[in-house]
């Protein structure tokens, strides 16, 4: 994990919602008010620091589950903090 | 830390103060970890994580003890290692530090945590996926269900033109049965969509599940049940522990037998926690002779006399027994062989000097001699009608004695204890 690493709008608000609690794919979109593809994308680029089970497709993202690991909190939250 | 002052207080109350306050540790630890996921306690694997941190601090407590970093005795000690054992593991508590590469059993732990979430978060999702998958079965096999959840759907949409747009653009493939499962599809996702946290709720509202599945998979059912029956198994645990602490009293005795032998023959024990376990032995000891004096007439029932000799055995054997260690201290060998002259008694002959003979065999120069002045101690009190032979009572025990010199010298005590035996005090 590249502390340097600067973080687009849509992968902020996807860390924000999975800092709160572990969810499905369709809370997240209700959560972070994303359409479906800008959340599969967002999901594409924050692979490693989070945690995705399912499908990273289009058709099928709101029934993934996506979770913040513990050993990644840390991380998230100074990423957070600088927002 | 071994040197710390803090009021020395027997050792299970030690353990238990670090067990109580490590269960309150380990139940804030696994929530604080495990924040991420709903429902975390509903899983078996949360509960193995909680019982590993509640059970660490014990086991790091009795593992600081044995490497005589603090005393498993001192009071201060528990509060410490129950409350910071992460931070002794971390290494950045000055006094308690962890030998070798023992810190380095932190990492495997950490790893094991982050399995636990990861297989939780697998979990979540094949539950998630059951859930959906049963009730749609249900809705798909019955027109009614069918046609309620699509008044369900169109009222709670949040866009309800793009769903009956996308609804009427399904094309009909010929096989009814896929067209009913497209248009399912369909509802389904807009219903999902528009109440991602409810939906499960509402699908029982409007009576397309029943409670209990709603409740079972998506409303914390679960995890109340596996809560209830872990809290269920541990409060059984500590009413069985009760019931051995405080109705069975044979069972109660033999553990604390077992357990101020052990404080008591144990090389790093404190001279409180020693003097503690030799009172408590003194005591069984006299209670075993006077026990045996007066009830000869009750120990005469074959049953009893076996129960007691039993008893006297477990009492007496593993302390003398000691005296073989070759590598047996002076002060433990000192100690033992002082409770055993202290607590003499013609009844408990038969128990304590076969074996303080055979001790003479393998035990050190010093030992030896120990051993040969409580025999001679016992002799005069118990029987004094029967001197030991000079091969044993004027023997000065040399470093390199061979072992015919010392078989010599048992076979010596041997024979003159089947003539004593025959002569005790009544």
């Amino acid at each position: 994990m590249d502390p340097m690493k600067k973080f687009d709008p849509n992968e902020l608000k996807v860390l924000q919602a999975v800092r709160r609690s572990a969810m499905d794919g369709y809370s997240l979109l209700s959560t972070t008010g994303l359409g479906p593809q800008d959340l599969v994308d967002a999901l594409l680029k924050l692979e490693g620091l989070i945690n995705v089970k399912g499908e990273l497709v289009e058709a099928r993202i709101g029934e993934a589950y996506v979770a913040l690991p513990p050993s990644n909190r840390g991380f998230v939250d100074m990423v957070l903090a600088k927002v | 830390m071994a040197g710390f002052a803090s009021p020395d207080i027997p050792a299970y109350v030690c353990y238990a103060i670090v067990l109580v306050f490590g269960v309150v540790v380990a139940w804030s630890t696994v929530n604080r970890t495990l924040q991420g996921y709903p429902d975390h306690w509903a899983f078996a694997s949360t509960w193995g994580l909680f019982s590993a941190y509640a059970a660490l601090p014990v086991v790091l407590f009795w593992f600081l003890d044995y490497v005589e970093a603090l005393h498993d005795t001192s009071i201060l000690a528990a509060l410490l290692v129950s409350l910071g054992y992460r931070q002794i593991f971390a290494g950045s508590i000055q006094g308690v530090t962890l030998p070798g590469q023992a810190s380095a059993f932190w990492k495997p732990f950490e790893a094991w945590v982050s399995a636990v979430a990861d297989r939780i978060g697998t979990k979540q999702k094949l539950y998630l996926d059951r859930f959906d998958e049963k009730v749609r079965s249900l809705i798909v096999a019955d027109p009614t269900r069918m046609a309620s959840l699509e008044t369900l759907v169109l009222s709670n949409s949040r866009d309800v033109q793009a769903l009956q747009t996308s609804l009427q653009q399904l094309s009909a493939t010929g096989n009814a049965e896929a067209d009913k499962r497209r248009k399912l599809d369909a509802l389904w996702r807009d219903l999902r969509m528009s109440q991602p946290r409810d939906y499960g709720w509402l699908l029982y509202k409007r009576g397309i599940v029943r409670f209990w599945r709603y409740w079972m998979w998506l409303g914390n059912g679960r995890a109340r049940i596996i809560s209830g029956v872990s809290v269920g198994a541990s409060m059984v645990a500590l009413g069985v522990l009760s019931w051995w602490m405080f109705m069975g009293v044979a069972f109660r005795e033999a553990g604390l037998i077992r357990y101020h032998q052990w404080r008591f023959l144990k090389p790093n024990a404190t001279e409180r926690d020693q003097w503690r376990s030799m009172e408590f032995l003194a005591k069984q000891f006299q209670i075993a002779a006077s026990e045996t004096d007066s009830g000869m007439e009750r120990l005469r029932d074959p049953e009893q006399g076996r129960h007691h000799e039993q008893h006297v055995k477990l009492l007496v054997s593993p302390l003398v027994r000691e005296l073989r260690f070759p590598s047996v201290g002076d002060r433990q060998a000192q100690s033992i062989l002082a409770l055993v002259v202290n607590c003499h008694a013609p009844s408990l002959g038969v128990y304590v000097v076969p074996d303080l003979i055979e001790s003479l065999r393998t035990a050190p120069q010093g030992v030896r001699l120990q051993i040969r002045n409580a025999l001679l101690a016992i002799q005069r009190a118990d029987y004094p009608k029967t001197k030991l032979p000079d091969t044993l009572a004027k023997w000065e025990p040399k470093k390199d004695e061979s072992p015919g010199d010392l078989d010599e010298r048992v076979r010596a005590g041997l024979v003159w204890w089947r003539e004593a035996e025959q002569t005790k005090l009544p």
